[in-house]
């Protein structure tokens, strides 16, 4: 179509998507046979992830070399906030109507996207569901920071698996029926295994250009999921999270298939781009184009599918006078269809176009929906600090840099097919979660536990951003979370290879004996605390800023901006109380500390590399303008550059350009509050865990009611077991109950009738008649074969005259017939 | 004179097959009274023979009144493979015989009986 | 006073001999005598199928039968020749018995052969001098016919099966002494073979090359009536065994209209390996170990084990 090498980007990505299915198969095939334990296998699974983060980073070269860096878009966009500022002012005095106006300022610009179907499931004739693609900026960013990423864990657990590579591995955690640690085989490929169907199933969701395909790749990253929390499933606790987590992901999912229903009922399409003919006229518009059509400016617009689609009764009426008038035929369909479209701008005004857009809110809120299960947001975030039995690379892969990033990238990728009602929902989500998380941090003192908290936190920081506008400062969040938290977790990683507890209160001064660990871990607090300079520093400025923008848009809204604010400090707090207790102090239990060793060169190595990165992936490349920003921006959806646009139901709800948040006042603003809270924290979390001079019993001892509160998690665990557990068991034992009496009673009742009736069948018929008569002839041959044996006398000789004489006699008997029938 | 009319008349085949009888007679009578097992195998021999006299009559055409009814070839044929298994069957049985001797001491046929009914 | 008809003769003498040894071996009571007296018979047997023209077939009988089965027999003979087993008598009412059915059946049998006109000779026909095999749909016949003691013609009969209906001719070649027939008429006349046969040291068998015009051989025989030129000895060209032997590999020169052997001779000698095999198995010495366990027959004493014991290997 273009002609360009961007021709080659579905290939190379698909191959990136492939290359670890097949090493995931070759993993699962001949996995144990690899090398001594299976050792081979992780050097499978590194060769699957390599090609693909090679072939990634192709792509991104591609991309930059066709594309530009985009380093322009964002200069522009910004000296463009101005303008923006006053096409909104003259937007608003056309109120309702700015709704029907073409694009009469400035032509919304239109990302370059690549979309196309491999192979189209579905029969001809019906909408199309197929294995398709949709490469845009944002999926290239998101191939090479995921495989990336997950380059460095591969390494990573080659390390931190390594006590796999035994035929006995003794699980201390674990314990059998008479108490004794569990034994069991080392299982080095089967964590390979997992890792690389991981892999595969989360480069495919990004690629994936539909929502059933998308919807797929989500299950299979789910059940990865699950998979690798249960990894060590002889302890009952991984069980149970992994349980956990698969079911509160169903719930989200639920929601999830309901948004999907209503898309397809809706708009009658799954496909996220358009599907062009070889022209490159749009042969049948995708979602994106749907709402956001390019003839209305790529402003929001109910589509007309929509509207058909909710005045259905209005539709079958039209159909049958046609049908009545023309007699079934196709000139009957065509009038109807004419007619349909003429009627459909009268229904928009109506009822039906209210209708339609609850339609779409549903659409918007059930995907949503998946997206809280997936990243974990308030309420169903309940199962990410579980999931933290599973192996920390794990955790520092799929719970922190990908898996529950994707319902975040999911939330971006759907971002101009949200109302502003549903970006609504989406901030006061991601606010709540944001707040929640990070309290609870305070008082955990498991370390990965900290780590998964935060982790919530700041997917809720993403949400709360793109739920107030904020396509980039959200997904930019993402990716500098990505890369300093996976380095948190890898570095916790570290420390519970070194001391075998994950418990913050058995450590204390391990940076003398773990410098890599320690340091890298401290830029890694320093990048999410918000330091300046810091990766985490630039992304958190944007969403502060973002919050500030929409407090002033949407006066009242104010909330997201406070809440965002002391979440920093929070965040800032909670992660120096985690360094502090780890890596400072003395060491408070000694059997841990005189066990403690630095790791081997395959985990710490990716640690200074991710720390390197932790620290610069936001800064933008000097002279070319090169940045995470500007990447993302080339991606920015057609017609949000402008403002997602005003709430239909409420109607003062207004999403303006993004790039106001740029301006110097906000930003600035922004700048000066993030640091400051953040380093509000920072001090407090000196006063109390590094110096000492504050105890922290007694804070806690004063503010006990809060500290219970935090310290059980809000009691959602407590509040979720009493509303959704306890019932849904006292339902299930009713059914059982019911089960075993009424049913079982009626199944055994009627076997025991059978079997009787089939006792007096066997006793009369069978025995009596059949028996009887088989019998009857057994009698009767035995009794003739009594007379008969005496022929056989066993006297050689006789039989001899027996066969003469029988020769004669036949002799006799032909001759007599041949004389009798000759005569 | 009779002896003379009786070697200037030709032979046919009903000669043949009246010598054939006579042997076959011979071994049946032959197995109904020997008591010895080889005899009993002599009898076979005989009566398997009388069988091959009547193929080899059947077979030449200069025999018949008619000679279309001979059966040429086919009939010398039938007699080669009647004495290859009178070969095996003679082996086979002077091994039975031979094993029925070691096993019971006796070659008389008459105490090979254990299978009567 | 006609003349001896040689074949009649022969086979009389040839009969009585096979008979009479049966009998002999029938009344016999001691084993050896009978063995011998079988091989007497069985080999005046062999004289039979030699006068029947079957002369591959006699020198089978001869060498598989009495030079082969018989001589197995007498080594069972030997081997089992222990006193009381030499000759055992049968109870007189036995003899009776076998005596009545045998008869009867002999009685239905002769009545049975002789009773079939087919079967017997006609007056006028001669004994076989001999039958020659050879390649074509047409069976040919060549009766020489002498009245008085002079052979005064060929009649040559030639039932072709292509042309029932084309009289054939017959030359002789006296320089290769051979009797030529050709479907096509010529001149040569029957005179001539009549006078190449009654030439001196000519035997008749080795006229027997018809050839047809063809080039396909002939299948026929010869009756040379009232002795003169007959001479009794087999000639080379009779029944040749290698059409007996191409007739058991599948190809039959002799009657195209006939199927081969090759199967049932392919069986037989598997057949005939498998028996012997199993011979060799039935008769090994292997019994005293099982003997020492399994029952066995009441009248078993323990010396005559031991004695037969010995005599097996």
């Amino acid at each position: 179509m273009t002609g360009t090498a961007l021709d080659y980007l579905p290939v190379l990505l698909g191959w990136a998507v492939l290359a670890p299915l097949i090493s995931f198969a070759l993993v699962v095939f001949f996995g144990p046979k690899m090398g001594r334990h299976g050792r081979l296998a992780g050097y499978v699974s590194i060769g699957g992830i390599l090609t693909a983060c090679v072939l990634s980073f192709i792509a991104l070269g591609i991309w930059l070399s066709v594309e530009g860096t985009g380093a322009d878009l964002l200069h522009h966009g910004q000296h463009d906030a101005s303008h923006a500022e006053s096409a909104h002012a003259e937007s608003e005095h056309h109120g309702a109507e700015s709704q029907h106006g073409t694009a009469e300022h400035a032509p919304a610009r239109v990302p370059r996207t690549l979309f196309g179907t491999w192979y189209v499931l579905s029969p001809p004739g019906v909408p199309e569901i197929g294995i398709s693609y949709y490469i845009d900026c944002l999926t290239v960013v998101m191939f090479a920071m995921v495989s990336f990423i997950a380059l460095l864990i591969h390494i990573y657990s080659l390390g931190y698996m390594a006590e796999e590579l035994a035929d006995e591995v003794v699980d201390h955690e674990a314990h059998t029926s008479d108490g004794a640690h569990v034994r069991r085989r080392g299982r080095f490929h089967r964590f390979f295994q997992y890792l690389s169907l991981f892999c595969f199933s989360m480069l495919g969701l990004v690629l994936s250009g539909n929502v059933a395909m998308t919807f797929v790749f989500w299950e299979l990253v789910g059940v990865c999921s699950y998979f690798l929390i249960g990894f060590y499933i002889e302890r009952r606790s991984a069980n149970l999270a992994a349980n956990k987590a698969f079911i509160v992901n169903r719930v989200g999912d639920f929601g999830m298939i309901v948004g999907l229903m209503a898309l397809w009922g809706s708009l009658g399409t799954f496909n996220y781009g358009d599907t062009l003919d070889e022209q490159g006229h749009v042969v049948r518009p995708g979602v994106f184009s749907l709402i956001r059509p390019a003839e209305h400016g790529h402003r929001l617009w109910v589509p007309d599918k929509a509207v058909q689609a909710a005045a259905e009764e209005e539709v079958a009426a039209v159909v049958a006078d046609h049908l009545r008038v023309h007699g079934p035929n196709s000139q009957a369909l065509q009038a109807a269809r004419s007619e349909v479209q003429a009627r459909t701008a009268s229904w928009r005004q109506g009822p039906q176009g209210r209708m339609a857009y609850w339609l779409l809110i549903i659409a918007g809120l059930g995907i949503f929906c998946g997206c809280v299960g997936k990243s974990a947001q308030f309420p169903l975030h309940v199962w990410l600090p579980d999931a933290m039995e599973g192996p920390t690379p794990v955790s520092a892969l799929v719970h922190s840099a990908t898996m529950v990033a994707a319902g975040v990238y999911l939330v971006g990728r759907f971002f101009p097919a949200f109302v502003p009602e549903v970006l609504l929902v989406v901030a006061v989500i991601g606010a709540i979660t944001l707040f929640l998380a990070a309290t609870i941090a305070i008082t955990a003192v498991d370390i990965k536990r900290v780590l998964a908290y935060s982790t919530v936190s700041q997917l809720g920081y993403m949400m709360l951003a793109l739920g107030t506008g904020g396509w980039l400062a959200g997904l930019f969040h993402l990716i500098t979370h990505a890369f300093f938290k996976s380095l948190l977790f890898m570095c916790s990683g570290s420390v519970i290879h070194a001391c075998h507890t994950n418990d913050m209160r058995r450590m204390g001064g391990l940076l003398k004996k773990m410098p890599y660990t320690g340091y890298t871990m401290l830029v890694g607090c320093l990048a999410i605390a918000g330091a300046p300079f810091f990766s985490g520093f630039y992304s958190k400025d944007y969403i502060i800023a973002q919050t500030i923008q929409f407090g002033l848009d949407n006066p009242g809204w104010n909330i997201f901006y406070y809440a965002a604010t002391v979440g920093a400090a929070i965040t800032a707090f909670y992660m120096f109380r985690l360094w502090f207790m780890t890596f400072l102090g003395k060491p408070r239990d000694e059997h841990v500390y005189e066990h403690v060793h630095e790791s081997p060169p395959t985990m710490w190595v990716p640690l200074v590399i991710l720390a390197v990165l932790a620290v610069s992936v936001a800064w933008s490349v000097p002279g070319v303008g090169l940045s995470i920003e500007s990447l993302l921006e080339q991606a920015r959806p057609a017609g949000t550059e402008q403002g997602v646009g005003t709430g239909t139901l409420l109607a003062d709800l207004t999403y303006r350009s993004e790039h106001l948040s740029h301006q110097e006042a906000i930003h600035a603003q922004a700048t000066t509050v993030a640091t400051l809270a953040a380093l509000a924290g920072f001090l407090l979390a000196v006063v109390i865990y590094a110096k000492g001079w504050v105890s922290a019993e007694e804070v806690a001892r004063q503010f006990r009611p809060i500290y219970q509160l935090l310290w059980h998690k809000w009691w959602f665990d407590e509040l979720y077991q009493a509303v959704f557990v306890r019932p849904v068991h006292f339902v299930a034992q009713l059914i059982a109950r019911f089960d075993r009496v009424v049913i079982d009673g009626i199944i055994d009742g009627s076997a025991r009738a059978v079997t009787a009736f089939s006792a007096w069948a066997d006793r009369v018929i069978d025995r009596a008649s059949v028996d009887g008569f088989v019998n009857l002839l057994a009698d009767w041959v035995y009794n003739l074969a009594l007379r008969l044996r005496t022929v056989q006398t066993g006297r050689l000789r006789q039989y001899v005259v027996f066969i003469v004489v029988g020769t004669v006699a036949l002799f006799v008997l032909v001759s007599f017939w041949a004389s009798a029938s000759a005569g | 004179m009779i002896l003379a009319s009786l070697f200037t008349e030709p032979v046919g085949v009903a000669h043949y097959v009246a010598v054939g009888a006579v042997l076959f007679v011979c071994g049946a009578v032959c197995m109904a009274v020997k008591r010895n097992a080889l005899g009993v195998l002599m009898g076979v021999e005989l009566v398997l023979n009388g069988a091959n006299l009547n193929f080899i009559a059947f077979s030449q055409p200069a025999l018949y009144g008619e000679s279309r009814w001979a059966l040429g070839l086919d009939g010398q044929l039938a007699s080669i493979f009647v004495i290859v298994l009178a070969a095996a069957e003679a082996a086979v049985a002077l091994a039975i015989a031979l094993n029925f001797y070691n096993n019971f001491t006796t070659i008389d046929v008459d105490h090979a009986d254990e299978l009567k009914g | 006073m006609e003349a001896i008809n040689w074949h009649t003769f022969f086979f009389y003498l040839f009969a009585l001999i096979t008979c009479g040894f049966a009998l002999t071996v029938v009344l016999a009571q001691n084993i050896v005598r009978m063995a011998f007296a079988l091989i007497l018979s069985l080999g005046a047997s062999a004289g039979l199928f030699f006068l029947a023209g079957a002369g591959f077939v006699g020198a089978m009988q001869l060498l598989i039968y009495v030079g082969g089965t018989l001589v197995l027999l007498v080594f069972g003979v030997m081997l089992t020749a222990q006193g009381p087993f030499v000759s055992m008598r049968t109870r007189g009412g036995e003899w009776v018995l076998a005596v009545v059915v045998g008869g009867s059946l002999l009685a239905v049998l002769l009545q049975v052969a002789f009773r079939n006109p087919a079967w017997l000779p006609t007056k006028h026909q001669y004994p076989v001098a001999r039958v020659y095999t050879a390649r074509l749909d047409a069976q040919v016949i060549i009766r020489a016919r002498r009245p008085g003691t002079e052979l005064a013609g060929v009649e040559v009969l030639v039932q072709a099966a292509s042309d029932p209906a084309t009289a054939p001719t017959v030359v002789y070649d006296a320089a290769a002494r051979r009797l030529i027939i050709s479907i096509a008429p010529d001149q040569t006349t029957a005179q001539e073979v009549v006078q190449a046969i009654n030439q001196p040291g000519s035997s008749v068998g080795e006229l027997f090359e018809a050839r047809l015009p063809s080039g396909h051989l002939g299948l026929g025989a010869l009756r040379v009536g009232d002795g003169g030129t007959f001479t009794l000895r087999a000639p080379s060209t009779t029944e040749r065994p290698a059409t007996l032997g191409l007739a058991l590999l599948g190809a039959r020169v002799d009657h195209t209209q006939r199927e081969g052997y090759l199967l049932p001779f392919e069986i037989i000698s598997v057949h005939l390996l498998v028996v012997l095999v199993g011979a060799a198995y039935l008769a090994r010495a292997r019994r005293r170990a099982s003997m020492a366990t399994v029952s066995q027959g009441p009248s078993a004493p323990a010396p005559q084990e031991q004695k037969s014991q010995a005599l097996t290997p």
